[in-house]
């Protein structure tokens, strides 16, 4: 059975999109199968892998409108569930409690064809949010160094333990892992590192704390349409999401 | 309600789809259908070629032959019968040495052995080969070479002159189809006329090729 992540973090330009396709890519270099979920209406992950936005999309398929298989579209090595636009009616579309089950709904009839599911999330707290803490089974919370970002990991935090853990659960999601990213060996982002090894130690969940290295490769390979992985396999920043997918696989097993 | 029928339709799509893909069909390739279609015609077309042949207004006069033709057989024996058996001379080179024929005596001891009439067979006309039916097949309403082109990316190619066959147009040079076994069966047995089952296969497309023209 394919194990979900929903990467998340409620304060934007971490690094989520970024983490997504990086980790979906590292995973496949593990030989994993993957399908990634853009749950972000921005669709920024859609444009980084080309998707086909003619296809049926997630809002369609959470619509109803559309099966979950019509709207997988192989992009690249994974793949991936593209978004629209329409993602920002989401608050106003799915209203009712029991659409909050509709991403698990979506995923479970594919779950067994994966290995890993990461579902790419926007940065806010919403509904789409919600169905993605129901689905999932591990969080990955990439930040940088600011403190912004750090906060935004209790954020996550604390709703994920008002699903998981409140008088109604409906989540079952654990915090897998805390990704450092743009890391450099400053006296500031070695702070950081302790502050999220510190915040590791506080949660229950004990997620990893790993860091990724900073790369101008990064927003190269994006202009290329490519992974980093892909455009430069032996850039360090493309070495260390490898190493975090291996540790991920061997701690998700 | 109408979140929880939300859930209720997609999950119901889902199933169905997933039921689909997983239904044998999913294996089926589009030369099966285009095979599956033609066998049908042409079973059909068989049905009504026995159907007419079991009508005694329309009795084909080819029938009527043999039984003339077996009525004289059944003569001529009978004739042979009747007449006192010849010693039969065979000129032969010299070199050559053959057994002597003896004439054979008929007496009661040695009665003449029953000479079997020749069973005449029915002259092979609906069998698998040389099938007119096999032209009348129904056309479909489709590109079949797109489809086989989106499906295995065919590469037209001209030549194929190395499989031993003369040149002509093909679209099919470097594809592997995996044919339900009921239709490879089907198109070994046919296909002999066309060079096997690639050459039954070309034949197909060749006329789907005339027919969406």
């Amino acid at each position: 059975m394919g194990k979900v992540l929903g990467i998340v973090n409620q304060k934007g330009g971490v690094g989520k999109t970024t983490s997504t396709i990086e980790l979906a890519a590292a995973f496949v270099a593990q030989k994993k199968k993957v399908l990634v979920i853009d749950l972000d209406q921005q669709g920024n992950l859609s444009k980084y892998v080309n998707a086909d936005l003619s296809k049926p999309t997630i809002f369609d398929v959470l619509q109803a409108e559309s099966a979950t298989i019509d709207a997988i579209q192989k992009c690249g090595t994974f793949d991936v569930i593209a978004s629209s636009k329409e993602l920002s009616k989401a608050d106003r579309t799915f209203t009712e409690y029991q659409d909050l089950f509709l991403l698990e709904d979506v995923i479970k009839p594919i779950k067994d064809n994966y290995h890993f599911i990461l579902i790419d999330n926007g940065p806010s707290r919403s509904t789409l949010l919600t169905m993605a803490y129901v689905a999932s089974d591990g969080i990955v919370i990439p930040t940088e160094a600011d403190d912004g970002s750090i906060d935004g990991i209790w954020e996550v935090h604390n709703d994920l333990v008002t699903y998981r853990d409140g008088a109604h659960p409906v989540s079952h999601a654990k915090i897998e892992l805390l990704l450092l990213n743009k890391y450099e060996n400053t006296v500031m982002h070695q702070n950081a590192k302790e502050a999220l090894q510190d915040i590791s130690s506080e949660i229950s969940d004990n997620p990893l704390v790993e860091t990724i290295r900073k790369s101008i490769i990064a927003s190269e390979s994006k202009s290329f349409r490519q992974s980093i992985q892909e455009y430069s396999p032996k850039n360090n920043a493309a070495e260390d999401y490898r190493s975090v997918a291996k540790k991920l696989v061997r701690r998700m097993k | 309600m109408a979140a929880q029928s939300r859930r209720e339709k997609l999950n119901a799509l889902n199933k169905k789809r997933m039921d689909e893909q997983h239904s044998p069909k999913k294996n089926t390739t589009i030369v099966d259908e285009m095979l599956d279609n033609y066998t049908k015609a042409s079973d059909s077309a068989k049905k009504a070629e026995t159907t007419k042949e079991k009508s005694t207004k329309t009795k084909p006069s080819e029938a009527k032959k043999i039984q003339k033709h077996q009525e004289i057989i059944e003569k001529t024996v009978e004739e042979i019968v009747a007449k006192p058996i010849e010693e039969v001379s065979v000129v032969v080179p010299e070199t050559e040495s053959i057994p002597e024929i003896k004439a054979v005596e008929v007496n009661e001891t040695n009665p003449i052995p029953e000479i079997k009439v020749p069973e005449i067979e029915k002259p092979v006309t609906d069998t698998l080969i040389n099938k007119p039916e096999i032209e009348a097949a129904p056309t479909p309403d489709r590109d079949i070479l797109k489809l086989l082109a989106e499906q295995y990316g065919l590469i037209n190619v001209m030549d194929k002159s190395r499989v031993g066959r003369p040149k002509r147009e093909g679209y099919y040079h470097k594809i592997s189809l995996n044919l339900k076994a009921e239709n490879l069966m089907y198109a070994k047995s046919v296909g002999g006329k066309y060079g096997g089952v690639t050459g039954y296969i070309n034949y197909l497309i060749e006329q789907d090729m005339k027919k969406n023209k």
